[in-house]
């Protein structure tokens, strides 16, 4: 029986993490090229296929550096024994569910730590992790007035009062009372 | 350093498509980044009704539209909510005219007149304002008309609910002029010469006229038809009328429907044979590998006939469809236990047959009750506890053989509930022993001390009983949500709706009272409910501890969803 090849994910910063098939394959843009290189899970490779000195898969992620990387691995490595539906059907319930406590409690990172994981999960394409993270900021955001919004988030204000009234003006229709 | 503002739009949009309508609106007036972002996702799912959404605690379902209703205080009057509403109209009238490419945003539009809808509905809750209601129209016409006109990008314009309130659909022209329709809704069975190659969803409601003079060849209706992903069904006449002209001389097709929704109902003197045949008919046209969705409004009046089981085996041997989503509504003219046991026995038996049960993912079962709750209570008829038990425990053994059940709802289990007085009392009486339940069960207890009703099957005023207070807080618990179809069900915000203990099946005073002492309003609905909730609690963790892929149950409006990690391990949206 041959061992199974080493699977080792490369940071922008060059950073090396050997990680089992199951938890890289949490990221359908690994899981795809993968496909490509492994046979099945599960099943023995060819022997003529098989490596001969059983080199490790090294897939290169240019956009995520080793700090993101190790928060984005501890997450799969929770879930790799999860099953997440890719069915479109469960979309809107799931979408509309609450943030998972133990996903909120990893997303608990400072603001420009939840953004990188964003883009990371956005980039490496693990949907159910983009989810959470999305739903962390929306979380943020709901409940608080523009100015605590503008305060939290760090970002300038750039209308006049008279476009600031304006724009409420023309959504005035949706505003609670 | 990368900020919130830094984050590419695609991104944003998703956070964006999250937040509530409020959060949208405080957004906008942040900077115009943000403007121009959320400004389209504000605009692109419209709800008119006269309620409002809900607030979240921790789930995301208030971000699923943008409502134009009316006060989200309760103890608003009925006029200032209409006010309101008008206002709210009269202000996007203005905004959609000065900006034009605001319109431009708008996809899906939903017109929701449903009877049990809001504050002030018109079916026999709050049987007060019914002539106020038909005089009210259900939304702006002169809005609703340059939507209409200028939203080239409407997917959906959809009347949900009573049509008669002044508000029609999209004429032939308009639906023409709408490059992207996907869903058409038609009253009027010539319509069908609008079938553009677009629409994906076709829903037939009662139609508000006999004509069916169509301009173009049946075999090009066919082939439109033909191309539709849902056929949705809601009234029986327009059933037959419709299935006559397109499958009345057997023709040789199939139908790649994915969803489809129709009506098999056995009334007394036979009149609708016709319709279930055309719809057992039907179902021999639709391919078996295509339809993932189902939803049957399935009855029989004839205790002792068993036309359902016809119904059973087409679906199950016949055609042994492998369905992800199942909607079963029960339809009954009876007020009487017997017949809703006869249609759990169907459903279970329909849901036990499936060969591919393991693959449904999504369960809807809807009852129909009547509208005293009465099916005999007590020991004057059929309601009585082990009938109840009979049933509930029916539906424990058919449960669990849906191992892929993630989804349950039961929009209208407390009426259900209800019919059965002392299942319902015990609610009441012997119910949950939490600090809340105790402090507010013995208040409703008053409540029912203090006030009578009108018992129609006898005709005279007599004391308040539990099943009126139960049943009629369901019924208003239940149109929290949109009553589109039932597969659709979780597809819209629910609604903020209240009952102000005072509609519905006669409720008042006892004439030695003033009315003006009764302290029982709108503000005590929402206690009401987290007792409800409570009740509901125990049924949902058996439904949760039997099936573990479970993780929404929505029972008459509440969403009961699991998660995991916590010490109770399910969490009551809106108690």
């Amino acid at each position: 029986m041959s061992k199974e090849r080493q699977i080792v994910i490369i940071t922008s910063d060059g950073d090396r993490f050997t990680v089992e098939r199951k938890v890289a394959e949490k990221s359908i843009l690994i899981k795809n090229m993968l496909k490509n290189l492994l046979p099945p899970e599960g099943e023995e490779p060819d022997s003529d296929e098989d490596n001969e000195d059983n080199e490790p898969i090294e897939i290169p992620t240019q956009n995520v550096r080793s700090a993101v990387m190790k928060n984005i691995l501890e997450w799969c490595e929770h879930y790799k024994d999860y099953n997440f539906p890719d069915d479109e059907q469960d979309d809107d319930s799931k979408k509309s569910a609450p943030i998972d406590p133990w996903d909120s409690n990893f997303l608990n990172v400072d603001q420009e730590m939840l953004y990188e994981i964003i883009l990371a999960a956005n980039y490496l394409n693990i949907k159910p992790l983009l989810n959470a993270g999305c739903k962390v900021v929306a979380e943020m955001i709901r409940g608080k007035s523009p100015e605590e919004i503008r305060k939290t988030f760090n970002i300038v204000n750039d209308f006049t009062p008279e476009e600031e009234a304006a724009i409420r003006r023309e959504n005035e229709w949706a505003e609670d009372r | 350093m990368i900020t919130l503002e830094g984050l590419p739009d695609s991104i944003l949009e998703l956070v964006i498509d999250l937040l509530p309508q409020q959060a949208k609106f405080n957004l906008c007036l942040v900077n115009y980044k943000f403007y121009q972002v959320v400004q389209p996702e504000l605009y692109e799912n419209l709800i008119f009704t006269i309620s409002s959404i809900i607030p979240s605690k921790s789930d995301f379902r208030s971000s699923l539209a943008t409502i134009i209703g009316g006060s989200s205080n309760p103890l608003v009057s009925t006029e200032s909510q209409r006010k309101l509403y008008n206002v709210r109209q009269e202000v996007l009238l203005q905004s959609l005219s000065i900006n034009e490419q605001l319109a431009k945003f708008i996809k899906r539009v939903i017109v929701y007149t449903g009877k049990e809808e809001g504050v002030f509905s018109s079916n026999s809750i709050n049987d007060k304002n019914d002539d106020d209601n038909a005089a009210f129209p259900a939304a702006n016409l002169k809005l609703l008309d340059l939507i209409k006109k200028r939203s080239v990008n409407l997917v959906q314009f959809t009347v949900i609910g009573d049509t008669s309130r002044g508000i029609a659909g999209l004429t032939k022209e308009q639906i023409l002029l709408l490059p992207r329709l996907e869903r058409l809704d038609i009253t009027d069975l010539t319509y069908l010469d609008c079938l553009t190659d677009s629409i994906k969803t076709l829903v037939i409601h009662k139609l508000t006229t006999n004509r069916f003079d169509l301009k173009t060849s049946k075999p090009d209706i066919i082939n439109q038809i033909g191309r539709l992903d849902s056929l949705i069904i809601n009234d029986e006449d327009a059933q037959v009328r419709f299935l006559q002209y397109l499958i009345g001389d057997n023709p040789k097709l199939t139908f790649k429907f994915k969803a489809l929704r129709l009506l098999h109902y056995h009334g007394f003197s036979d009149y609708n044979v016709i319709s279930t045949r055309l719809a057992l008919q039907l179902l021999n046209y639709v391919d078996r590998e295509t339809l993932k969705s189902l939803e049957l409004v399935m009855g029989c009046d004839h205790i002792t006939c068993d036309c359902l089981k016809e119904l059973v085996n087409n679906i199950t041997v016949k055609k042994d469809f492998d369905l992800t989503r199942m909607a079963i509504q029960q339809f009954t003219v009876h007020k009487d236990h017997n017949y809703s046991e006869k249609f759990d026995f169907y459903v279970s038996d329909l849901l036990s047959k499936m060969k591919h049960r393991s693959s449904i993912r999504y369960l809807c079962i809807s009852y129909d009750t009547p509208n005293d709750f009465n099916i005999g209570n007590g020991i004057k008829g059929n309601g009585i506890e082990g009938n109840w038990l009979k049933r509930k425990r029916l539906f424990a053994a058919t449960l669990p053989k849906l191992t892929g059940l993630k989804t349950l709802v039961l929009p209208h289990f407390l009426e259900n509930a209800a019919g059965y007085e002392q299942i319902i009392s015990d609610l009441l009486w012997n119910g949950c022993k939490c600090s809340h339940c105790k402090d507010y069960l013995s208040l409703f207890d008053y409540y029912i001390m203090h006030h009578q009703y009108y018992n129609s099957l006898d005709g005279y005023m007599t004391d308040m009983i539990s099943p009126i207070l139960f049943g009629s807080a369901g019924r208003v618990m239940a149109s929290r949500v949109i009553e589109d179809f039932n597969l659709n069900a979780l597809k819209y915000p629910p609604l903020d709706t209240y009952w102000n203990f005072h509609k519905g099946n006669g409720i008042s005073h006892f004439k030695s009272q003033d009315k003006n002492d009764c302290k029982f309003n709108e503000s005590c609905f929402k206690p009401l409910t987290k007792c409800i909730s409570h009740f509901f609690l125990e049924y949902v963790e058996s439904y949760g501890s039997s099936l573990p892929s479970l993780n929404l149950v929505v029972m008459n409006g509440e969403y009961f969803d699991r998660v995991e990690g916590k010490s109770s391990e399910w969490i009551c949206e809106y108690a």
